[in-house]
């Protein structure tokens, strides 16, 4: 793969009372308060449209979207903007970012939300290339990743999925983390030992 | 590999040249070779569009601040490069194939935020886009054709046409394939590339109904027959000069009866009267609706039939015409009259509200209510195959923002039910009060002043929690949002209209929309609404619940909404208004003073120029900047050692450049090489303009000896010789366009 968009989705398993407005009002703070390298451009609400993308913070660089009246609620960080360079690496970025993100959603609502960083999908924002050799490039470079982080992930394929649908790969956990301690785990430094081959 | 190669067998070759021409107009504008108002028209008329904040400042509630973009180029005046932007696509009278669907589905999800959105007018966009994303985009859609091409800028938009085409009961006759014969015909023609502001054209099947909402467009065709000598001959009552806006004009009837063979060069002839005579300086009176007002409807018919005498004929006027038949849809399914009965009652209102009988017995249109003209991904790809599976090959897209499967083959309604239920597309609101229209507004639009899409959500939302106290009368009414004056939501025409306007109250600046009542929706957009009085946006539900019982418990028997309002009349009516426009002191309600849907405080500081005519450019910049860029394309050829091609791009830069030139001097120049050689020749050969004050005819030569005569065998030597006149020549016209603007 020459360049690559990632997306990264957490599951909600606890939903609180959070709103619709609160949301809007959380992403327009970020937007605000935003660090120059993120880029935060703008709030979508699409909480009108059903099992949509509920409510996003689109981004320059990637657009995270908070699902809240999905069928099944996630977050969903997604890369709009293509990385180049070594594969592995840019995933090791993007899973970084999207627990960056996932850090700061969950402290934003830290008594009204739960996460799923046990069992979490990642996928390819980008349909170039056929799914299966996307899908098995995929996981071979999170193979690469866990085992600088050895949290013994194992991937799956998504049988049930429309096959029009964005390659993604759902990763089982053995050693569970929450969101802090997963986004101590996947850091600048895993990307540079991959990158240098150690 | 990159999605050229990949789909290089599906794209058309023409389509991948423009591709590759804009490629290297986006190249060539961010190494700022290329003239950035010029760069930004040739974006706008491939579709690609400027969105709120792309001027690179956002106000956060509190102060204006810049946006940090990476990149320091821009796309335009005041758009920033890398600031994201909308697309829209094409498609011509609502008409997509499933392949079609798909296709904008990936792309929603890709290159976009995950949504579809479809406009009033049967389009599709897609927002938050990064330009970069454009050529890939238009690849991948021209692989499944469909264009973007002149769905923005100074140009023919958008064909619309009913939905129904062809399937509703009460139609003349099927108007598409003359609304597709006209599209393909007017898409970038040479006689509407020099238009001050865009051109809309709508067909209609017939008088009554609403769907094509002709007497809003500034060209509009109502389908009727007549009889010639015991036989029924097609044509249409051709109207123009409609339009909404901040100024709307009723179209007027231009002819009463315009045969299928006219209807081409007359709708020619219209865009050629529109290019040479309307506004180009003053954009907010650059419509053919002012035009039309500004001659007289009778001048501009004299002026349409002299015209008519003067256009060269073309093949194409016709053409299509022995072809009708391949216009109609293939169906999937044989047709039944029989219904198996769900024991469901959301199915028996789904069956009430959104499902009709077609002309042809046994089949059956389906509305698929969308909220706000919104669809997901996963959702279109669903549809997509529900289309495959059981309608023919197409959908439309309605301009209600809904789309429309037809060809469902009566037994198969319960299980296309169920399989849009799956996609959560089941939605019972049908074409009904809950089923709003708007526009984009102050969501993604520079020129939004006011949250349409909302204040459309909390209105949805507020009627339906009230659904079993509205009888069919309140049920029946529509409204509509725009977001500004300009009318994208189409308030004038709907019951109960809405458009975004600001106010200061209490030393804050206030959202409010203007309240415009009894617009008719019937009978191609009949009549057009009263505009009564501002509302601040906080104050418009309970306002429309008042409204609304007041409808209820004060219409006479068999009162339709427009007749109610004009018999209560704007006095009574402002006093209705009167009762919401209080705005209560910040302190104590600080919600008023924030829009629907966004927390933070009101400002119309995110106000930005709008693009939605684009600027107007003269076809001498657009040509001499096509000029420079196939010479630049023939010195790559002749570093290719493509001796050949080097040589036949360095002539069609010069003839750009020469036909570039004409079009100073005359409205139509021609297209034919012949033709515009003649045509340089006459205007600035003979009369010395195109001499240089040292060189003297000399440049002029290079374009003339190449015309007469093309090389048979070209060497290194006399390829790069054709290249350098080439350059010289362009240089020259650049220095007479000086001259010429000296001149004036």
């Amino acid at each position: 793969m020459k360049t690559s968009k990632y997306s990264v989705s957490f599951p909600v398993t606890e939903l609180g009372q959070i709103s619709v407005e609160k949301v809007i009002n959380e992403f327009h703070k970020w937007v605000k308060e935003q660090q120059p390298s993120q880029l935060h451009l703008d709030v979508a609400d699409y909480s009108h449209v059903p099992d949509g993308p509920g409510i996003l913070l689109v981004g320059f660089h990637e657009i995270i979207a908070f699902r809240l009246n999905a069928v099944e609620p996630e977050l969903v960080i997604t890369q709009k903007s293509p990385l180049e360079g070594e594969d592995a690496c840019n995933l090791v970025h993007c899973l970084e970012n999207a627990c960056r993100y996932a850090k700061q959603f969950v402290q934003a609502f830290a008594s009204d939300i739960s996460i799923d960083t046990q069992n979490f999908y990642v996928g390819l924002n980008d349909r170039l290339q056929e799914n299966d050799v996307v899908l098995n490039q995929l996981a071979d470079n999170l193979k690469k990743i866990d085992q600088k982080i050895n949290l013994g992930w194992e991937t799956s394929q998504l049988n049930d999925r429309n096959p029009k649908s964005l390659p993604r790969l759902k990763i089982t956990a053995k050693t569970n983390r929450n969101i802090d301690e997963l986004s101590q785990h996947l850091t600048k430094s895993v990307a540079a030992a991959i990158s240098a081959g150690k | 590999m990159n999605w050229s190669e990949k789909l290089k067998d599906s794209i058309p070759h023409a389509e991948e040249e423009d591709i590759k021409k804009f490629e290297l107009q986006m190249d060539r504008c961010q190494k700022d070779q290329m003239e950035l108002k010029v760069f930004a028209e040739t974006r706008l008329r491939l579709g690609f569009y400027g969105q709120r904040y792309d001027n690179g400042q956002r106000y956060d509630g509190e102060e204006t601040k810049k946006i940090p973009f990476i990149s320091t180029s821009k796309k335009g005046h005041d758009t920033e490069w890398d600031a994201p932007g909308m697309v829209r696509i094409k498609t011509p009278y609502g008409k997509i194939t499933a392949d079609q669907l798909d296709v904008i589905a990936d792309l929603s999800e890709e290159v976009s935020d995950g949504i579809s959105h479809i406009t009033t007018r049967q389009a599709i966009q897609l927002h938050y886009l990064h330009l970069n994303d454009a050529p890939e985009t238009m690849r991948r859609l021209a692989s499944v054709g469909v264009t973007t091409k002149e769905a923005c800028g100074n140009s023919v938009r958008n064909v619309t046409a009913c939905s129904k085409s062809g399937i509703c009961q009460g139609e003349i006759f099927d108007t598409t394939p003359y609304a597709e014969a006209l599209m393909r015909f007017l898409l970038v023609h040479p006689d509407c590339q020099n238009f001050g502001r865009k051109i809309k054209i709508a067909f209609s099947g017939c008088k009554k109904d609403p769907c094509a909402l002709v007497s809003m467009h500034d060209i509009g065709m109502i389908a009727t027959t007549r009889n010639v000598n015991g036989t029924t001959v097609r044509g249409f009552e051709f109207w123009v000069g409609g339009g909404l806006g901040a100024i709307p004009h009723q179209a007027q009837l231009l002819k009463e009866f315009v045969t299928e063979d006219e209807l081409l060069p007359t709708t020619q002839s219209v865009c050629r009267i529109f290019g040479e005579l309307g506004e180009k300086e003053n954009r907010a009176r650059a419509r053919i609706k002012f035009l039309i007002t500004s001659l007289g409807i009778e001048k501009f018919r004299e002026l349409v039939v002299e015209d008519l005498k003067k256009i060269k004929p073309d093949t194409r006027w016709t053409a299509y015409l022995d072809d009708l038949d391949s216009y109609k849809e293939n169906t999937v399914k044989e047709p039944s009259n029989h219904v198996t009965p769900l024991n469901d009652p959301e199915y028996t209102r789904w069956m009430d509200n959104n499902v009709k009988a077609q002309r042809q017995e046994g089949y059956s249109m389906v509305v698929v209510s969308l909220a706000l003209g919104d669809i997901t991904a996963d959702q279109q790809r669903g549809l997509a195959d529900i289309v495959r599976q059981y309608s023919g090959e197409t959908i439309r897209a309605t301009v209600d923002q809904n789309y429309m499967l037809r060809w469902i083959t009566n037994s198969d309604l319960p299980e296309v039910y169920k399989a849009l239920k799956t996609l959560h597309l089941n939605s019972t609101v049908g074409e009904k009060i809950y089923n709003l229209t708007s526009c984009p507004g102050t969501d993604t639009c520079k020129l939004g002043i006011s949250a349409s899409r909302g204040l459309a959500g909390e209105l949805a939302k507020h009627l339906t929690k009230q659904k079993e106290k509205f009888g069919p009368e309140v049920e029946a009414l529509r409204i509509k949002i725009s977001g500004c004056f300009n009318s994208c939501g189409q308030h004038h025409i709907s019951d109960i209209g809405f458009y975004g306007v600001s106010r200061t109250r209490n030393g804050f600046t206030v959202p409010h929309f203007q309240a415009v009542l009894g617009g008719q929706y019937d009978e191609n957009a009949g009549a057009y609404g009263l505009a009564i009085g501002a509302i601040p946006s906080k104050n418009v539900p309970k306002f429309v619940d008042v409204l609304l019982q007041r409808f209820v418990d004060e219409k006479e028997e068999g009162e339709k909404f427009q007749n109610f309002i004009k018999r209560k009349g704007k006095k009574d009516l402002k006093a209705t208004v009167d009762q919401f426009t209080t705005v209560p002191p910040h302190e104590t309600n600080p919600e008023y003073y924030s829009d629907w849907g966004d927390p933070r405080q009101y400002s119309i500081k995110d106000l930005g120029v709008g693009e939605c005519a684009g600027e107007v450019i003269n076809p001498i910049d657009f040509a001499l900047e096509a000029a420079e860029r196939e010479v630049f394309e023939a010195q790559l050829e002749l570093d290719n050692k493509q001796l050949k091609k080097a040589d036949e791009l360095a002539y069609s830069a010069m003839l750009q450049a020469a036909k570039g030139l004409v079009s100073t001097q005359i409205p139509h120049p021609a297209n034919d090489a012949d033709d515009i050689v003649a045509e340089f020749k006459k205007y600035f050969v003979e009369t010395e303009l195109f001499n240089d004050n040292f060189a003297g005819s000399k440049f002029a030569k290079y374009l003339l000896r190449r015309h007469e005569n093309t090389p048979t065998e070209l060497n290194e030597q006399a390829a790069s010789q054709s290249v350098q006149e080439s350059h010289l020549f362009i240089e020259a016209s650049f220095r007479c366009q000086d001259k010429l603007l000296a001149k004036n």
